[in-house]
């Protein structure tokens, strides 16, 4: 039996469906879940709130993208005004215009949460089966030489005279053709989005997708759901119309990504007797450092990033636990010209300069590991929507300051003519003494540019509903047959970007679902 | 001035926001001007409607992409790139919360000079005194000033560069495969929507 994709022109009336599982998302959480599920046998039912854009939708315009695929068109900022919330809208969520860094989690993040959180089940034992399977069906694999473009190749050769260790980026694609339009979504299928991968595998072994459906209100009593009432959205106003999708299922999964599934389960009510929902979060803030070359980079073709300097991974403390070093990835940037020019902090006829130079302008880009103990958290506006409040705390203040500094280090060591540290104000490097006004960056709003591209916690794992929201088998506590699949669930960042964490962690709840439902 | 001495730390953004909107307002009536409103109603120009940007902001959003974009001559205007019809639609299909910000960012931006030693709204300044001014908000040590000057410019700039009349300029080879544009149900809604009245 074959599922199929269903839209708001699809959906004329209010209707009810009846299926085994609801699965609230579809990108690497949603889709994975799904795709699991309809192998073990089970009738699947997904809900997405943003459009169904098929590839041959796709025209690498980089506004047109944006507009489709990003949540909030990429204008949406943390409370702080200043660090850009980015997320998907679209069946296949944000895997859809991600970069296809494809890492499994490392050991020591594994063993931080089974240690101080308390997650089970969710070791390298648990999950290698997983990425073996994910990694051949995906195509993960090492970036090969020929997809280096000229930064990857500054970066990989600037770090290795620093003596700064770094490896090739595991790439989920194939067949790439170097657009360097991964961000505007993969007009050839190359990069191995859920929208050409898990989505597709479902559908074919029958689930149904309802695209242009907001989740809104969970039906529930006596412990366990018995159904969703959902509100189909008017996809070309991006208003939401009089028609209802109702869902009755024996379980429901919340996999609306990292923004949005701790907001939906506080809509819902649930904070009262969950007091850590919403909380925990991190997003992976993301400085950015541009150099000006000499020679051409041509930042906006081949693949984004090939080579990454993992040296700083782990941050580094003192014995009295004062921060030193590191904390971050450090990979080469890419932008279409929209982007760059945005986070170029110039004005006039200054910024024009650099934008005629745009052929030499290279870039770099960091994720912070968010400091667990400085998280930020969700909360609701008046009108429902989430908002996001991050404290950048003084560790993770230090820890912007030192990957911006490293990467004017390695801009230096590339040979860049000029530096300059995407943000509000110009900060410029030319000197040491540059390199030391560092030290005193104000990270406050509009002080930095960043983006926001891995959210992670607001459900987060643990033993109990006192510090947790799901338990180790991604039940919601206190209820029989509510689970979350999605980056929420993890207690901290990942520390390398995470689609095959989440896809990984999506497997364990599939099982878990598989397990109740028999 | 005011906003140079207030302590904005123990301030919620929001209550910021409305009170140096309240300080604008007095201003503004002190100078015979009129305080914007969020109810101002979608301006119109060229026979077209607007869906969200009032008359007002048109006026404010000129006058700021002006500033931050290069000198004529130098390369497209914000006219050519068509800053202010695609950040009417871009407006138009995000939350009412983005919406909100906007309208309070404009708001600040047109009162900010009266309130920090000038005789003039922003729009009213010359050039020269509008690119100062914008410099001094994105080094201000306070929050707000910042933020807006920052995000206005990342949405200008945003917006100019991406659009193809700029590609000559940058010598951006264009998308990689020459495709037709795709044009989304919105973008072909927001064309319904506003096109051109008789």
């Amino acid at each position: 039996m074959s599922g199929r994709i269903f839209e708001f022109s699809d959906m004329q009336h209010s209707q009810a469906v009846e299926t085994d599982v609801c699965v609230i998302g579809s990108g690497c959480g949603g889709a994975t879940v799904a795709k699991r599920l309809v192998d073990f046998g089970h009738d699947v039912v997904i809900l997405e709130r943003g459009g169904y854009y098929p590839t041959r939708s796709f025209d690498q315009d980089e506004l047109n993208m944006n507009a489709k695929l990003s949540d909030n068109r990429s204008l949406k900022t943390a409370s702080d005004g200043a660090t850009v919330l980015l997320s998907g809208h679209n069946v296949g969520g944000a895997s859809v215009h991600y970069w296809a860094d494809s890492y499994r989690t490392p050991t020591d993040r594994l063993e931080l949460w089974r240690d101080r959180y308390g997650v089970r089940g969710h070791g390298l034992g648990d999950l290698q089966p997983a990425w073996d399977e994910i990694e051949q069906a995906l195509h993960i694999h090492p970036a090969e030489d020929q997809y280096f473009n000229r930064m990857n190749e500054l970066v990989r050769d600037g770090s290795a005279k620093l003596q700064w260790s770094g490896s090739r980026v595991p790439q989920a694609r194939h067949n790439c053709q170097k657009s360097g339009h991964c961000m505007q979504g993969c007009v050839f299928e190359a990069k191995k989005s859920q929208l050409v991968t898990h989505i597709p595998q479902a559908i074919a072994g029958g689930a149904r997708i309802y695209a242009d459906v907001r989740a809104d209100q969970l039906s529930i009593s006596n412990g366990s759901v018995s159904s969703l009432q959902a509100t189909v959205m008017d996809r070309p106003s991006a208003r939401p119309s009089a028609r209802q999708l109702t869902v009755q299922a024996k379980a429901f999964v919340v996999a609306a990504g990292g923004y949005n599934s701790a907001a939906f389960l506080m809509r819902n009510g649930l904070q009262s007797q969950l007091p850590q929902l919403g909380r925990s979060f991190g997003f992976n803030p993301s400085p950015m450092v541009h150099g000006l070359y000499r020679e051409d980079i041509v930042l906006w073709r081949n693949i984004p990033a090939a080579y990454g300097v993992d040296h700083f991974r782990l941050a580094r403390y003192s014995a009295d636990g004062g921060y030193l070093e590191g904390g971050y990835l450090l990979m080469p940037n890419q932008l279409q010209p929209g982007l760059l020019a945005a986070s170029i902090p110039l004005l006039g006829d200054e910024h024009a300069r650099w934008m005629r130079a745009m052929r030499r302008i290279g870039s770099t880009i960091g994720w912070i590991d968010d400091h667990p103990d400085e998280l930020g958290h969700i909360a609701l506006n008046d009108d429902g929507t989430s908002k996001v409040i991050y404290p950048y705390g003084p560790t993770t203040q230090s820890m912007l300051r030192d990957l911006i500094k490293k990467q004017v280090l390695l801009h230096r060591a590339c040979g860049a003519a000029e530096i300059l540290v995407a943000g509000g104000g110009a900060m410029r490097f030319r000197s040491e003494a540059d390199l030391k006004a560092i030290d005193s960056i104000d990270v406050r709003a509009g002080g930095l540019l960043m983006g926001s591209p891995h959210p992670s916690g607001g459900c987060a794992m643990g033993p109990g509903p006192v510090n947790s929201v799901v338990d180790s088998t991604h039940r919601v506590h206190g209820l029989a047959n509510l689970f979350v699949s999605d980056s929420s669930v993890f207690p901290t960042a990942v520390s390398v970007d995470p689609s095959l964490t989440i896809m990984g962690f999506s497997y364990v709840a599939a099982r878990h679902i598989h397990d109740m439902l028999a | 001035m005011i906003l140079e001495q207030l302590d904005i730390r123990g301030l919620s953004r929001r209550r910021l926001l409305g009170a140096v909107l309240m300080c604008a307002g007095a201003a503004a009536t002190a100078c015979g001007g009129r305080a914007r409103s969020s109810g101002d109603p979608p301006a119109v120009a060229n026979g077209r409607r607007f869906l969200v940007l009032s008359a007002d902001d048109l006026v404010t959003l000129a006058a700021f992409a002006e500033a931050v974009l290069p000198a004529p001559g130098l390369g497209p205007s914000y006219v050519e790139t068509d800053i202010l019809r695609r950040l009417d639609e871009e407006m138009f299909f995000v939350e009412a919360a983005v919406r909100a910000d906007l309208d309070a960012a404009l708001s600040l931006l047109e009162w900010y000079p009266l309130v920090s030693g000038h005789v003039h709204r922003f729009s009213h300044l010359k050039a020269t005194g509008r690119t100062a001014l914008i410099e001094r908000m994105l080094s201000s040590r306070f929050d707000i000033p910042r933020a807006i000057a920052n995000s206005l410019r990342f949405m200008v700039h945003f917006l100019h560069y991406a659009h193809p009349a700029t590609w000559a300029m940058t010598d951006f080879d264009g998308p990689f495969s020459r495709l037709a544009p795709q044009l989304s149900e919105q973008r072909l809604r927001y064309l319904e929507l506003t096109k051109a009245v008789s």
